[in-house]
């Protein structure tokens, strides 16, 4: 049995091997080589993202890097602590024996940390360019070049883990979305789009939370926690609500959808080839991005799904934006995932959220 | 730790003497009850040699050299731009320290390994106590190119407990308690050369001063094959980032033909490469070419908003236009920037500091800026300002070696400063100087 030992390090090459992006407070200290995003639960702080290598011990005694993860950290529902494992990174040759250890130091640090659950993040399919966020994290691989292991769910099976989400996404073009949608969609004018402030909209979305059909996220304890609004932040004006004209005068209840869609930051973060493309604010603000992701939604009476994409395609069309990408699908989520096949959006990502309580 | 002290323990190893590397300040902060007698219990050394580069190791090398003469038999010498310059006064003050050697300091170390019970004036660049007279050798070494490619700068294994240094010496500084900041990368210094061009008024290691203490008239670089060497070495060695301070020549054409070769050798490694001036745009895109961006940057420091204080300082002068178009470059090519200001300088104003402020500003508010701060100057010793203060308005409040020593000293012990930077200017107090410096960095922090 080989030997290995775990550093907490973001190697230089995981840039070049699975190109990333991280969002969250104080981006500017990463080209320093730290990061000081944190999370407060019970009396503790501590690091909301932390960088994993394991590295193994050759029979000269060098060390070489061989796998790589990102840890992050959240509160869920239940205020218990999870520790996330986003999917490895391989860096050099990984075997079963390299998978195994690094969920040992996985769980090890897990007990440091003292959190109850460990959780780990898959890409169980990846079929062409996933926009921006891939991650539930605050770390964004860009998932159709990184070279991750492979998914092997045997592995994660065999050390006690069990499923407890899928999550897909969908694209499309614009243009032909625009035109498959239903005549009678395009042309009724009963609906209106309108673009809100984050703030309002985290409101209505909680107002809303009960509505059955909605996008999956972490379920974590304080919704402000969540690190999808720090995705929110990034652009703000890129949150919209969908209201039915006809019930005008009841504003809650004329309030049937709301989405979220975000550029595709991983566009500039190849073309500008920096990890630090929110660095480069004025450079983003005259980009010309190709994909908008919709990562957060939700729809009442799902039949009106349609009318929100239709409306989705509107905004994005002012924006010169070519391909759409519907996210945060449970694969569970049926009725979705029918509707979407109907308006000949294509699967491109699933990704499996694994679950092991720590003993 | 000087870049050199390696070199320096590889040269010693390969001439067949058994050498370590201890960086007290690591092993402090790897255990709190170290005590610099505790490397006795395990070492038996003969000759100790002990760095004192900067100024601010004053204090900390005399009492590391005391401590050594209590607790051990071995002979104790003291090199770096410091002990250099106060070779003479050093000796003549402290028994404890046996010799210094002022300058470049490879060749004359392992001389004096061979020598040290015989003839020192062998040893050249030595100043030495015999029967309580300071003597100095005739002799001299002033490294060139053809030496310093003899030097190998990457033997960490000779370095107690390097996996710390690695982790310690980023860029922000000493172990950070606070433990939501994660340090992420491996980081390590690659020499590129030694000495420099020009003179900036503030500067103890500028063009006279390096005449002064080693003898050196030009700047030489260290061969690009044997960079290009370290840097693979560093690779293999899982450093992600390395630290390049070496730039004594606008046209840069040394750099760009070092580029090309890092780039034809593959080497994955970012750097952050400090300016001494600003560079054109295909200087910003070749380093983009060349370092993986994961931690790289590019650093420059105007030390003042003023062209004018700026001009009277620095060596490399240039106008804020040119400034202004070498940071769009580098938004242009991509390439986060990190920018140092200086409170003290020669024809500085309370006034004309506020140019400093708003500049600093400006380029905050538009640049992808990931560091900015500015400091007050501390008097270096061998600087212009140093050696000519009235030419540069100045009035020094530490003129010899005891004054610095007394500072650090005094701070050790927790006493109170008498002065923290070591002069005033005919145009601001100490006090003055430093509030200054508060003041930016408060803009900094609120920006
Ligand atoms: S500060 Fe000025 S004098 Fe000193 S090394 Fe840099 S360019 Fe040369």
């Amino acid at each position: 049995m080989s030997q290995y030992e775990i550093d907490l390090r973001l190697p230089v090459d995981i840039w070049r091997k699975a190109p990333f992006m991280l969002v969250g407070p104080d981006i500017r200290f990463l080209p320093l080589g730290v990061l000081v995003d944190s999370i407060h639960h019970g009396d503790k702080q501590l690091p909301r993202i932390t960088p994993l290598v394991l590295s193994k011990i050759c029979s000269n005694g060098l060390k070489q890097d061989v796998v790589f993860c990102f840890i992050f950290l959240y509160i869920n529902d239940r205020y218990e602590r999870v520790m996330l494992m986003t999917h490895p990174v391989k860096i050099g040759s990984v075997n079963h024996e390299a998978l195994e250890a690094l969920l040992k130091e996985i769980f090890r640090i897990a007990g440091l940390l003292e959190c109850q659950i460990v959780e780990v993040e898959l890409n169980d399919l990846v079929e062409g360019s996933v926009a921006f966020p891939t991650s539930f994290s605050s770390i964004s691989h860009d998932v159709e070049v990184a070279e991750m292991i492979k998914s092997d769910l045997e592995v994660f099976h065999r050390e006690g883990f069990r499923e407890w989400a899928e999550v897909e996404c969908f694209e499309h073009k614009v243009h032909e979305l625009e035109r498959g949608l239903d005549e009678t969609i395009r042309s009724q004018d009963m609906l209106h789009m309108t673009q809100v402030k984050v703030e309002d909209y985290l409101k209505l979305v909680s107002r809303l939370g009960g509505s059955k059909i909605r996008s999956f996220r972490l379920p974590t304890w304080d919704a402000s926690d969540s690190i999808m609004l720090l995705n929110f932040q990034l652009f703000n004006n890129s949150a919209y609500v969908l209201r039915s004209s006809s019930r005008l005068g009841f504003l809650k209840s004329s309030e049937c959808g709301y989405l979220c869609c975000v550029q595709n930051l991983l566009e500039p973060l190849k073309t500008l080839r920096t990890p630090h493309v929110l660095l480069f604010q004025r450079l983003l603000e005259a980009y010309s991005f190709d994909t908008m992701k919709i990562m957060d939604w939700g729809i009442s009476p799902v039949d009106r799904l349609p009318e929100l994409l239709f409306k989705a395609t509107e905004v994005m069309k002012e924006k010169n934006i070519t391909n759409i990408q519907f996210a945060n699908v449970s694969s569970d989520q049926l009725k979705v995932k029918n509707l979407l096949y109907e308006l000949g959006f294509k699967l491109i990502h699933r990704v499996k959220l694994l679950r092991r309580e720590v003993e | 730790m000087p870049l050199g002290t390696l070199a320096l323990a590889d040269f010693l190893d390969r001439h067949g003497y058994s050498t370590r590397i201890i960086h007290t300040g690591i092993e402090q902060l790897q255990n709190r009850s170290f005590k610099i007698e505790d490397i006795f219990k395990e070492y038996s050394p003969t000759v100790v040699g002990i760095d004192l580069h900067w100024f601010v190791h004053s204090y900390d090398a005399v009492r590391i050299a005391e401590t050594v003469k209590e607790y051990s038999s071995a002979k104790v010498v003291l090199g770096g731009f410091t002990a250099s310059y106060f070779a003479e006064e050093i000796l003549s003050r402290f028994n404890s320290v046996d010799a210094v050697i002022k300058g470049d300091a490879e060749e004359p170390l392992i001389q004096f390994m061979r020598e040290r019970d015989r003839d020192l004036q062998e040893v050249p660049n030595l100043v030495y106590k015999e029967e309580n007279i300071i003597k100095k050798s005739e002799k001299r070494f002033i490294a060139d190119e053809a030496f310093l490619s003899k030097l190998d700068y990457t033997r960490f294994e000779l370095l107690l407990n390097c996996e710390n240094y690695f982790r310690l010496t980023t860029q922000t500084g000493d172990l950070d308690p606070q433990p939501w900041k994660v340090r992420v990368k491996r980081h390590a210094w690659v020499p590129m050369g030694r000495g420099c061009s020009v003179n900036c008024s503030y500067c103890g290691g500028g063009l006279d001063a390096q005449c002064l203490i080693t003898g050196r008239d030009k700047p030489i670089f260290h061969p690009k094959e044997k960079v290009v060497e370290t840097l693979r070495r560093f690779m293999e060695m899982r450093i992600d980032s390395t630290y390049m301070d070496f730039d004594p020549y606008r046209d840069r054409r040394h750099h760009l033909e070092l580029f090309e070769m890092i780039r034809k050798e593959k080497i994955d490694i970012s750097s952050e490469f400090l300016l001494w001036s600003p560079s054109n745009r295909g200087f910003i895109t070749e380093f983009a070419k060349t370092f993986n961006p994961l931690y790289s940057s590019l650093v420059i420091s105007p030390e003042s908003g003023s062209e004018e204080v700026r001009q009277k300082n620095k060596g490399f002068c240039y106008d804020n236009k040119t400034l202004f178009d070498w940071l769009n470059d580098a938004k242009r090519e991509s390439v986060p920037v990190k920018v140092f200001f200086s409170s003290g300088l020669s024809w500085e104003t309370k006034e004309n500091f506020n140019e400093t402020i708003k500049l600093g500003k400006t380029i905050l508010e538009n640049y992808p800026v990931i560091e900015m701060v500015s400091n007050p100057l501390v008097m270096e010793p061998a600087s212009k300002r140093y050696l000519n203060p009235e030419m540069f308005g100045v009035k020094l409040k530490w003129k010899s070696f005891m004054d610095y020593y007394g500072r650090f000293k005094r701070l050790a012990e927790g006493i109170p400063e008498d002065s923290r930077i070591g002069y005033e200017t005919s145009w601001e107090s100490e006090r003055e100087i430093i509030e200054n410096s508060i003041r930016f960095n408060k803009m900094v922090s609120s920006t």
